[in-house]
């Protein structure tokens, strides 16, 4: 960035400083930066996404940390399931398992970035090449974390590879099974909450 | 009378111009219409994507022919500048070719005296969102052309993805007036083609996958004002049904079916969009076209026949009010989506009566025959003998006799159903020789398996519900996954195929016959061909920059005839080339089929023009070159 550049941001932040503070009070000191997956732009997330949703404690920790804090949580994998049948089943298939978009259940990913929850939380909301379109304007932030713990949940790839668990999550990591979720997973998940761990 | 009060007032001229405005509203519309149809027969246009209203796709030019088509050569080249697929073909208009392109739907305007020069260009700015509701790819086919009527200057109709309608100065490239004919946010997208007829500017819609209730839409080619708009599905007053609805052929269901024929409100997200080619005939002032398939895929969530989707339709063009219409696939268990082109021939039946015909080749894997004044089937076989979901189709109560082995339904996996959901036919816009009454056909041969699953319907989303597999039919290679696609010359009255030819991809674009006795097409994997249409043989090809999915059209400019055809891989049997190539899952379920066609082809559009020994502009150096500040 030139020196020019520099300057006229920072003219710009002068200018536009009462409302710029309006809105970092309202997400809770937003200190990721998160960006395009194609473009490397700078995501207006505040601006994009919907109203409800925006204001959970998952989504502020998230938004500061880049952390999903619904990895792994039972209670959110029905939200997540409704959310990803409605949103990203009709390209990626019913399981992840890939249809007129790449798999979403294995290893491997068209952009490396999305090993991280923050990567995977870019490409949904800000879209990539093609038919992914941004999801920023229809998803609710909440209900994303929510989907991206799901799309984790339907891994059926190899635990040491999944860069987006702890060393905790990995040594319980088990390959995700249909039959399991449609007997009893899904009903025992629902008795559960959708709240950030107490630890 | 007009002509009278005309004459009379001529010496007041403010009562000149209110008689003038008067004649303009009522008898334009005949004469922009006989404008575009006198424009139709010169060879020097190409002014619809099916040459004209009866969409043959058939020039009676002969300087390009079976002796001398070994001797075509590239005259002229343009790229788009832009990935993805490039349906359908150039319009061309008193010296100007007129290209479309995919997302973003760019249209450029070349001068064919010196293509190197783009005269105009018309870059939208569109929502990206419009990207995660498209069906399958990004694809465009085309525009619709309106010639001015010396007030209203001739017009570039367009489509966005983003659901608006748009209608361009074709001199100057300029927005002449913009309508939201769909929403996104519901999932209603366009890529169609528009259609002129008289002065009105129809078009359809898209979004069946995402539970849209599709519709046809006509508006005042002028103004941009709706002037009527008629659904697949709902009240008979929104279908557009009157009284005499199929009057000819009762049996194919008259009154209450839209809404009847579905359970509860279902027909509200019910599908039907239509998103393919128009015909019309201006003496029955019928145009016709295909209602797609019902959403959601899964067919347990929607008992019932579903009317009016799967359906050829005969409609008053001034209304929307339809005369006929005659549902193929009732209640569709494979996505059939009966958009496909709608080509019009008059042709003698088997009883030496002549007919006014509509041929068009389905999803289902039948090709039907109508008379098209009322609805009649007058034929309906397989495009390939590999269909199996249908035996046969009745011709007497217009319903296909099932196999019950090939239907899906929940908690079932259908294996080894032919065609598949991409249909032995898509949206190519094929062709048909009047002198020798052949339909030159561009097929798939892909199979499929198929397993159905539950999913909420939630607006703006997919709304599918199923998981596919495809791979080649019984006649392909399904170890190499080559052996997609077909080509064949169809007699619609004997049902017979003249000849007919492999190819290792789907013929996905469409063909373009000549009196040359040519039959030229484009394949996936990137070559335009050349056949002779009497007997099949291959006479030549040329190898293009990317694979094609659009359909040749030939012009004349000063005395030269060129072949002109659009490349650009994509749409559905293309989306699997965005991915890369390391990924082990690119390529399953819809992709699979197709997963070869990354080590033949890749992306990038563009229009590639030919000749014979490639004469061109350039021909003489001085043209287009740049002589110094004047």
């Amino acid at each position: 960035m030139t020196l020019k550049k520099i300057y006229k941001k920072w003219a710009c932040v002068a200018l536009t400083g009462a409302s710029m503070l309006g809105a970092t009070i309202a997400t809770a000191n937003a200190q990721q930066v998160f960006r395009n997956t194609i473009t490397g732009e700078e995501l207006k997330i505040l601006e994009v996404a919907p109203k409800e949703g925006r204001d959970t404690p998952a989504v502020k920790s998230f938004l500061e940390t880049g952390i999903n804090p619904y990895i792994g949580v039972k209670g959110c994998l029905p939200r997540g399931e409704e959310a990803y049948l409605v949103a990203c089943s009709g390209c990626h298939g019913h399981l992840g398992e890939g249809k007129v978009g790449p798999g979403l259940n294995d290893n491997y990913w068209t952009y490396p970035k999305n090993t991280t929850d923050k990567g995977l939380f870019e490409t949904i909301f800000g879209g990539a090449q093609g038919m992914m379109g941004p999801h920023g304007g229809d998803l609710q932030l909440d209900e994303v974390l929510a989907l991206i713990a799901w799309i984790r949940n339907l891994n059926i790839g190899e635990a040491k590879d999944a860069e987006w668990l702890t060393d905790a999550q990995k040594a319980s990591f088990k390959p995700f099974n249909a039959k399991e979720w449609d007997g009893s997973g899904k009903a025992e998940a629902a008795k559960e909450q959708c709240t950030i761990p107490a630890n | 009378m007009k002509q009278r009060i005309t004459t009379s007032m001529l010496a007041s001229a403010s009562c000149m111009a209110v008689a003038a405005a008067l004649q303009f509203a009522i008898t334009a519309p005949a004469s922009a219409n006989q404008k575009l149809v006198e424009l139709s027969k010169s060879n020097e246009n190409w002014i619809m994507p099916g040459r004209d209203y009866s969409s043959q796709n058939y020039s009676p030019m002969t300087q390009i022919n079976v002796e001398n088509v070994k001797k075509l050569r590239t005259a002229w080249s343009f790229s788009t500048g832009l990935l993805h697929g490039h349906e359908g073909t150039p319009l061309v208009v008193d010296g100007l070719m007129y290209v479309h392109t995919s997302f973003p739907n760019n249209t450029f305007a070349l001068d064919l005296n010196d293509p190197g020069h783009i005269i105009w260009q018309h870059k939208p700015k569109q929502d990206p969102a419009a990207r995660s509701v498209a069906c399958c790819d990004l694809v465009n086919r085309g525009l619709a052309y309106w010639p001015g009527d010396g007030k209203t200057p001739a017009l570039i109709i367009k489509t966005q993805l983003d659901g608006h309608l748009v209608a361009l100065n074709a001199k100057t490239g300029e927005e002449f007036w913009k309508v939201e004919n769909g929403d996104i946010k519901v999932g209603q997208t366009l890529t169609q083609a528009p259609y002129v007829i008289k002065d009105l500017a129809l078009v359809g819609s898209s979004g069946a996958e995402l539970g849209v209730r599709g519709h046809t839409t006509a508006y005042n080619v002028k103004t941009g004002e709706q002037v009527w708009r008629v659904y697949a599905t709902g009240p008979d007053s929104e279908v557009g049904i009157g009284d005499d609805f199929n009057k000819a052929n009762p049996h194919y269901g008259q009154k209450g079916l839209g809404t009847g024929t579905w359970e509860g409100d279902a027909w509200k997200i019910g599908g039907g969009t239509n998103w393919g080619w128009y015909a019309y005939d201006p003496e029955t002032n019928l145009f016709h076209y295909g209602s797609g398939n019902p959403a959601p895929w899964n067919e347990t969530m929607r008992p019932g026949d579903n009317k009016w989707t799967m359906t050829i339709w005969g409609r008053d063009a001034d209304t929307g009010q339809a005369k006929f219409g005659y549902q193929k696939t009732p209640h569709d268990e494979w996505d059939y989506a009966g958009v496909n082109v709608m080509i019009l021939s008059e042709q003698k039946d088997k009883a030496g009566k002549m007919r006014k015909l509509l041929t068009h080749p389905d999803r289902n894997g039948i090709v039907y025959t109508l008379d098209r004044e009322n609805g009649d089937l007058v034929s309906a076989n397989k495009l390939d003998d590999t269909v199996n979901w249908v035996k046969q189709v009745d011709l007497k109560s217009g319903l296909p006799v099932r196999d019950p082995e090939y239907s899906t339904y929940m908690d079932h996996k259908g294996k080894e159903i032919c065609p598949s959901a991409m249909g032995y036919h898509n949206q190519g816009h094929d062709s048909y020789d009047p002198t020798k009454e052949l339909f030159y056909l561009g097929i798939n041969h892909i199979c499929m398996d198929w397993e159905p699953f539950m999913l909420p319907y939630r607006a703006g989303q997919f709304f599918v519900g199923a998981t596919l597999w495809m791979y080649p039919g019984p006649k392909g290679d399904r170890q190499n996954y080559l052996g997609l696609g077909q080509i064949k010359a169809y007699n619609a009255i004997s049902g017979e195929y003249k000849w007919e030819k492999m190819e290792r991809f789907s013929v996905w674009g469409g063909t373009l016959a000549t009196a040359g006795n040519l039959v030229f097409y484009g394949t996936l994997d990137g070559f335009i061909k050349a056949r002779n249409s009497d007997t099949g043989e291959l006479l030549w090809k040329h190898k293009l920059p990317s694979g094609v999915i659009g359909h040749p059209m030939t012009f004349e400019h000063k005395g030269t005839q060129y072949v002109a055809i659009m490349y650009g891989v994509g749409g559905w049997p293309g989306v699997g080339l965005v991915f890369d190539l390391q990924d082990p899952t690119a390529g399953l379920g819809a992709v699979g089929a197709f997963k070869n066609l990354q080590n033949y082809t890749q992306m990038g559009g563009g229009v590639q023009v030919f000749s014979l020994d490639g004469k061109n502009p350039y021909d003489d150096v001085n043209v287009g070159e740049w002589t110094g500040k004047s």
